[in-house]
Order: C-alpha cells, then sequence, then structure tokens
C-alpha cells in the first residue's frame, strides 16, 4: 500500500473510547497505551504518535490534578482519523477551564514580564497542530488536540515542487 | 518506576542512579525523595541515567528540576506549588547550565525524553549526555 492508500484507508475510522469512571494518577499509563495504539492503528507514523501521546498525557493529567484535585473523576478519550490528521477528543465532568487560552511560558523574557502558564499546557500545545476546548453547558469540558499522521504525505508535492508552483 | 544506585570515580566520586519505567505525574514524587536522600547522603555530583525511561511528562522535569536545585546549594520544589514549582524550572532555564546533575538518554534525537527536554528548554539548565563514561569524566 502506498502511503495515501493507507490514509484513505484509514479515514473516518474511529478507535473504541477509552472510558475511565474513576480516573486517576495511575491511570495515566493505560491513557497513553490506548492512545499509542489507537494512532498507529490509523495511520499516524512515529513521530505523530509521539507527540500526540505527549499533548495527551500532559491534558489528562492536567484534569486529574487542577480539574478533580486529586480526586477521581470520570474521563472519556476517543482516537479517530480526519484525512491527513489523527483526532483525539478528550471529555471530563471538571468545572470549566480552558487551556488554549493560557499564555504560554516564554523562555526568552524576563520572568517578571512573564505571563501565568504551566510547561504542561506548553507541551500539548506544542505537541499538537492544533489544540480546541469546549465547554459543557454547566461543568465539564471537551479537549480535541490534532496532530497530522505523517510528517510528510504522497499528496503533498517536495517543498522544491511546491516552489516551482509557486 | 524502579531505582538504583551505582557508583563511579571520574574526577570526582560521581553516583548514578537508573531508573526503569515510565515517570509521569503518578510517581515523580518518588525521584524527589531519592534524590534527597541522596544529597543527604552525601552526593554531590549525579549522573541520571534515563535509557530505560520510555516515557517522562512536565511532572518528570520538576523531578530533575528539583534534584538539580539541591545538588546546587538550593531547595527542592514545593510539588504542592502547582504551576508555580514551573515557573521556578523557567526561572532555573534562564540562569543557565548547572553543573552537578547530568542526565543520560539514548541517542535518538526524536524519543520522548529529548522532545520533552528540548521543548520546555531544560536542556538549557541540565546537560544531556548519551555515552556513560564519557558523562562521569565530564564532571
Amino acid at each position: 500500500l502506498t502511503q495515501a492508500e493507507v490514509n484513505e484507508e484509514a479515514a473516518g475510522r474511529v478507535e473504541v473510547p477509552l472510558q475511565l469512571d474513576a480516573a486517576r494518577l495511575a491511570d495515566l499509563a493505560s491513557i497513553r497505551a490506548y492512545v499509542e495504539s489507537g494512532a498507529r492503528a490509523l495511520g499516524g507514523d512515529r513521530d505523530c504518535v509521539r507527540d500526540l501521546v505527549i499533548a495527551v498525557n500532559e491534558a489528562a493529567a492536567n484534569v486529574m490534578r487542577h480539574g478533580y484535585r486529586g480526586q477521581p473523576g470520570p474521563l472519556e478519550i476517543d482516537v479517530a482519523r480526519d484525512g491527513d490528521s489523527i483526532v483525539v477528543r478528550m471529555r471530563d465532568d471538571a468545572p470549566h477551564f480552558d487551556p488554549t487560552t493560557r499564555p504560554a511560558p516564554d523562555l526568552t523574557i524576563p520572568l517578571e514580564h512573564r505571563p501565568t502558564g504551566g510547561f504542561g499546557i506548553h507541551l500539548t500545545r506544542t505537541c499538537a497542530d492544533s489544540v480546541t476546548h469546549s465547554a459543557g453547558p454547566e461543568r465539564g469540558n471537551e479537549l480535541t488536540v490534532v496532530k497530522r499522521a505523517t510528517s510528510s504525505t504522497a499528496t503533498t508535492p517536495p517543498s522544491s515542487e511546491r516552489t516551482a508552483v509557486e | 518506576m524502579k531505582l538504583t544506585v551505582d557508583r563511579a570515580d571520574g574526577r570526582v566520586p560521581v553516583t548514578i542512579l537508573r531508573l526503569e519505567g515510565d515517570l509521569d505525574a503518578s510517581n515523580f514524587e518518588t525521584l524527589i525523595d531519592e534524590g534527597r536522600r541522596l544529597h543527604a547522603e552525601g552526593t554531590t555530583d549525579l549522573l541520571l541515567d534515563l535509557r530505560d525511561v520510555p516515557f517522562m511528562g512536565s511532572s518528570g522535569l520538576v523531578a530533575l528540576h528539583s534534584i538539580a536545585l539541591l545538588l546546587n546549594g538550593g531547595q527542592a520544589d514545593d510539588v504542592d506549588a502547582g504551576w508555580e514549582s514551573l515557573h521556578a524550572v523557567g526561572r532555573s532555564v534562564e540562569a543557565g547550565m548547572q553543573p552537578h546533575v547530568k542526565v543520560l538518554l539514548t541517542g535518538d534525537p526524536g524519543s520522548p525524553l529529548q522532545r520533552v527536554m528540548d521543548r520546555t528548554g531544560m536542556n538549557r539548565f541540565i546537560e544531556v549526555v548519551t555515552d556513560e563514561q564519557q558523562a562521569i569524566d565530564s564532571f
């Protein structure tokens, strides 16, 4: 199979969701294993899978430590293929919190001028192509993490050809 | 996560702390406690062998940072301080490379640990090495 055929075959597929009724920090390893196997099964290459695992681990740890304040709470995660991308959705029942609005820590500016924010969220955002948040009606959050499945695809010409066309 | 302690002699005595297993928010405090114990026992230079750690999250960074602070004459991060301890990581990155704690990784530049070290700038505070003997001799 060519990469394009692999992409076409995987498009639209969804892995069975991982449902945790009482997620706790000890479940992070299971969450990483689920994201790794799901993203790989849907055609994610090594870089894509590694970055998604880092991104989702940080997001999930953030929900457990801060959203649920260390107490067990429900968490549901699924992995899907959408065109050239792998999409991970994570739903919780914690108070509303939108990590996408937190400024990233900028190590190049002095501390006193640096906005608040953490490395966990920073890692989630830098490892993903996009991270979006939607809030439930009264509480609960859905975080969608998207990463391109392959660093280069058969449908994307080399940069030199793109330059020639442009 | 399994921890093993070895000793080696370079130009100075070096303690080697070897980890096996993932390092994440569920167990990073165990590593900080071990760092405290080694510091109390007199360790001054520490090589953290993370070649058998398949995954490390930002909590692992807090542990590495805490141990580096301890061995450089400071206090460990307050892990209950949440984001504040991560802000302290940023301050140390600004301060530059410290000499007493180094991290031994595999030579895979795309490994999860290398990615986390690179993307947070922690590799500007804690030196990353890939050869054990060269690392021992470099303290």
